[in-house]
């Protein structure tokens, strides 16, 4: 059986009017609120940075005013920096001779001499003399050891020659371990 | 009987029954659309600038915090000490050629090892500042590489010596409180009357380095001296060079009647 409906047609339109109407209000009054609050919150947010922000401005003027105080300092350090920092850069590179020699002369067998050697972009070119061929290997042996590769590597001999008193001519090529 | 009159009274009130009706919904509409329109138009653009500062807020923390940092490192200095390490510094790499008081020291070093100096030359060119000339007189060939770190002059040295004595030459010229390096050595022997003299060519590159003319920013993080570093300026003012520029080319008399007639 279909359902009577009783209530006029015009009463329902009205409740439901009345109902959206209710609906509405609330929404707007939620909504309203819900506005004010979140200004509230973006003011005070705001205030706050803004206020912080003016601190940092005055503490970085007051930084500023204490460095500029010490800029006589500051010209000084810089200046001693830049050349210092170069300084030790070129002084790290260098070769110590002195020293290489006395490195070197610990590895020289006692019956071995040189006539000359030449340091050129990382190479050692020398000539030198042996009392006999095991002096020559000797030398060999002592630049090719652990502790001649602390100075020298890639020895080459390009010539070895021995005269009628056993004497051997010798003519070398050591790469450097440090360049100059 | 004329109803017109009723139906159109009827009308009217019927129609201000709906703006009355209607009229209570735009209340909240209304309120609804100010609502919407306060948040786009003025709350997010406030939101926005708001985060905004928040950003540069946190940028300004951080510069506050290396400024506070910089003055702090900078008010540690000592005054003095820095304006010795400034003269130590300038003696090691000074900010012109200094040719003069490069040879001489050269000479002072070789005086005190006990060789004998054969041969000094070098081609300094322009005296003037750094920047007035090109780097052609300058270290070339072998010390090409360390040339584009900064100028350096070269001296070409030829000597006569015992190898001891050149030893001790190559470590005092490599001690002088100026930067220096030695490259091209070459070194023969020739024995005469049962002794070894060494005959030995060298070029001695020195560096020279113009100061800084102008300071970085504020807000340039200040570089402090390392501990290698200050050793090294220590070790030159132990020396006294830096406490006494006139460990330079001594003072001559000047005045000659005749320029040509022989000393």
């Amino acid at each position: 059986m279909p359902d009577i409906n009783l209530v006029p047609q015009e009463a329902k339109t009205t409740e439901r009017f009345e109902s959206l109407k209710k609906r509405l209000s609330v929404a707007s009054v939620v909504l309203l609120v819900l506005t004010a609050v979140f200004t509230l919150g973006v003011l005070v947010f705001f205030t706050t940075q803004v206020s912080k922000r003016t601190e940092l401005l005055a503490q970085v003027e007051d930084s500023a005013q204490t460095i500029n105080s010490y800029k006589s300092k500051e010209e000084f350090l810089v200046v001693a920096k830049d050349k210092v920092g170069f300084a030790e850069q070129v002084l790290g590179q260098r070769v110590e001779y002195h020293q290489t020699f006395a490195d070197f002369a610990k590895l020289v067998p006692k019956g071995v001499y040189f006539t000359d050697i030449k340091f050129t972009q990382g190479k050692i070119i020398t000539n030198g003399k042996a009392k006999t061929l095991a002096e020559v290997a000797g030398l060999v042996s002592s630049l090719l050891s652990p502790e001649g590769s602390k100075i020298v590597s890639n020895v080459t001999i390009d010539t070895l020659a021995a005269d009628e008193t056993g004497t051997y001519t010798f003519s070398m090529q050591i790469q450097s371990a440090k360049q100059d | 009987m004329d109803l017109s009159a009723v139906s159109q009274a009827t009308a009217k009130a019927e129609n201000s029954f709906d703006i009355a009706k209607y009229s209570s919904l735009a209340v909240s509409a209304v309120s609804i659309l100010v609502s919407l329109l306060i948040l786009f138009l003025v709350v997010w653009p406030k939101l926005s600038e708001t985060l905004q500062i928040k950003n540069s807020n946190s940028e300004l923390t951080q510069k506050t915090d290396s400024l506070k940092q910089k003055a702090s490192i900078l008010a540690g200095l000592d005054q003095e000490e820095l304006e010795e390490q400034v003269v130590a510094a300038e003696q090691l790499l000074p900010s012109d050629k200094s040719v003069f008081l490069l040879i001489s020291q050269i000479e002072r070093a070789a005086a005190s090892s006990g060789v004998l100096l054969n041969r000094v030359e070098s081609t300094p060119g322009s005296l003037n500042a750094v920047s007035s000339e090109p780097l052609a007189n300058s270290a070339a060939s072998s010390a090409e590489a360390k040339t584009e770190i900064a100028p350096s002059i070269k001296i070409s040295v030829s000597l006569t010596s015992g190898y001891s004595s050149l030893l001790q030459f190559l470590n005092n010229v490599l001690v002088i409180p100026r930067a220096t390096s030695i490259s091209d050595l070459s070194i023969s022997s020739a024995t005469s009357e049962g002794s070894t003299q060494l005959k030995a060519t060298m070029s001695i590159i020195a560096y020279f380095k113009q100061m800084p003319t102008e300071l970085g920013s504020i807000e340039a993080p200040v570089a402090e001296l390392t501990q290698s570093e200050k050793d090294r300026l220590e070790k030159i003012i132990n020396t006294g060079f830096a406490t006494t520029p006139s460990v330079s080319v001594p003072q001559v008399p000047v005045g000659r009647e005749d320029i040509f007639a022989p000393f």
